[in-house]
């Protein structure tokens, strides 16, 4: 993207001052390559900070700049055109996050598909605190009558047996399957 | 590595003090200004608060309770005492840039007489216990040495006393003043330290091979030695890098010269966490900003918690196939991840006596 471009995208979502000056310091190449992704996603300048924050961590963890983070970053699989704009900025984020905390992001997926595996009755959930940063987990069980109740809550505590639980709390409390 | 100051402001009537005429001495052809208390010198930035020194008298009393036993972590009953505010060195991640911002001022305090006379009283009143009294919290207790020659005053205090132990923790090597000095066993000199990928994130720091060599030197000198792997900076490689980092120093120091190894994971205020991601230039943060810290409840972020444990159990499992009997312990930590990486909870006192013998020959 041009210079002249991205003044264009920068007035037309009234970007700050200051997230335009940040764009700048990032230099030319990298500038660029993040204005060819925000404008035609018509970020707007909440969002453009969200990503340029994410952007230039993975940046630091990758010792390199955020163009060589775009440029592998995989993101034109991720960014399909057939996704509508709000989609593809859910995407976009969603993406960048997995970059930025590739372990925790892992951790994540295989919880989740644990989760899965203990196949939970209908009407109950089990969560795990927000980025897995806590020391609790909750159990969460519905039911419209005693007899619901009492089959679900014995439905959870067989789900609860398989080995599977044991996995997902080694992969919560210290990382390690 | 010295530092000298741009300029330094010195109270007036402080002139004389031991630490004023140290520094006069030793700063000579350095411009010298004073001021009147309860006048301060202009405020100034956080960077440049740390190119000048602040000479003056400190207000209220010097012996603390250490701010990391806050409640609900497990603590290791440590006492700290402030011969100084700030730093005259850079580290991204250091929390006095959110904490002195309104007080900027690289400042030593000269009325160490008043410090010592209120130690004194502390540890004769409880002849029983066994202090640990550490001068680095608000500031590196060594980086100022050359130049106020503090030590010259600390460990002959100390070596004079049998229920308590002087830690002086440090990133530099400025260990010069304290080879002149017998410490009788009564100082720990600890060093801060993180493998060599995260010295970018250390500006004017002591790079690790000065401060491993510098902990060989003052252990030849008769000094414990403790280190410090605080703020333990998760990044790509962290295994093979504080793997490194741990042969580094049992090549340097034998296992029963360590009193101690603290861990403590990178932990950050979201207001700090800001103004690392803020940093610019040559300070801007560099391996610090890539660590997977998270947000956690009480809105501090950190690594997250599972990875923590992996980390710590990592470094605690290395250091005890090379020191077994030195002991370890985790800082500003609850006792869910001392239990997960320790397998143990000390109480309060037990990890405080622990810690006391480890400081003993």
């Amino acid at each position: 993207m041009s210079d002249r471009e991205f003044v264009t995208y920068a007035e037309k979502r009234r970007l700050r001052e200051t997230t335009v000056a940040r764009m700048r310091d990032l230099g030319a190449e990298s500038c660029a390559a993040v204005a060819d992704i925000a404008a035609p996603l018509g970020l707007n300048d909440n969002q453009l900070r969200d990503v340029l924050d994410m952007l230039e961590d993975i940046a630091a963890r990758r010792r390199c700049d955020v163009a060589a983070v775009l440029a592998s970053s995989g993101l034109s699989e991720v960014l399909r055109p057939d996704l509508g704009r709000d989609d593809r900025v859910r995407a976009l984020k969603g993406h960048l996050r997995r970059l930025r905390y590739p372990q925790l992001s892992a951790a994540m997926e295989r919880i989740d598909e644990l989760r899965g595996a203990l196949q939970l009755p209908r009407g109950s959930r089990l969560e795990l605190p927000v980025d897995l940063e806590g020391d609790e987990v909750v159990v969460n069980v519905r039911a419209s009558s005693v007899e619901q109740l009492r089959s679900r809550v014995a439905a959870v505590g067989q789900a609860l047996a398989r080995p599977e639980l044991e996995t997902m709390f080694a992969l919560w409390q210290e990382a390690e399957e | 590595m010295k530092f000298t100051p741009e300029e330094v402001w010195i109270e007036r009537g402080e002139e004389n003090s031991v630490i004023g005429r140290t520094v006069r001495a030793r700063l000579d052809g350095v411009p010298i200004r004073d001021f009147a208390a309860p006048q301060a010198p202009p405020p100034v930035d956080f960077a440049t608060g740390k190119r000048s020194l602040v000479l003056k008298r400190h207000r209220g009393g010097f012996l603390q309770h250490c701010p990391a036993g806050t409640s609900g972590m497990v603590c290791c009953n440590y006492l700290v005492v402030n011969f100084a505010s700030n730093c005259p060195y850079d580290c991204s991640y250091c929390f006095l840039q959110d904490y002195l911002a309104s007080n900027t001022r690289l400042t030593a305090f000269t009325n160490v007489d008043e410090a010592l006379a209120e130690i004194d009283r502390a540890l004769a009143g409880h002849p029983e216990k066994q202090f640990r009294i550490g001068t680095g919290e608000l500031a590196d207790s060594l980086a100022l040495d050359p130049i106020t020659g503090l030590s010259r005053q600390l460990v002959p205090f100390f070596a004079e006393r049998d229920n308590a132990v002087l830690e002086l923790k440090t990133k530099s090597d400025c260990i010069e003043e304290l080879l002149r000095l017998d410490c009788r066993g009564r100082t720990v000199v600890s060093w801060s330290i993180n493998p060599e990928v995260v010295g970018s994130d250390e500006r004017g720091a002591a790079p690790i091979a000065a401060r491993l060599g510098a902990a060989a030197r003052v252990r030849e000198h008769g000094y414990r030695v403790g280190f410090h792997l605080d703020p333990i900076v998760e990044h790509d490689g962290w295994e093979r890098g504080y793997g490194r980092l741990l042969d580094d120093v049992f090549s340097a120091v034998e296992p029963d010269d360590v009193a101690w190894f603290s861990l403590g994971s990178l932990r950050m205020t979201a207001s700090l966490q800001r103004q690392v991601r803020d940093r610019r230039g040559p300070a801007a943060a560099q391996v610090v900003q890539g660590a997977e810290v998270v947000r956690g409840r009480d809105g501090k972020f950190r690594v997250w918690q599972g990875l923590r444990v992996r980390m710590y159990r990592f470094l605690i499992e290395r250091i005890r196939q090379r020191a077994p009997r030195v002991p370890v312990y985790l800082c500003m930590e609850p006792p869910a991840v001392w239990q997960r990486a320790m397998r143990e909870v000390p109480t309060d006192r037990e990890l405080g006596m622990r810690l006391a013998a480890g400081a003993r020959w």
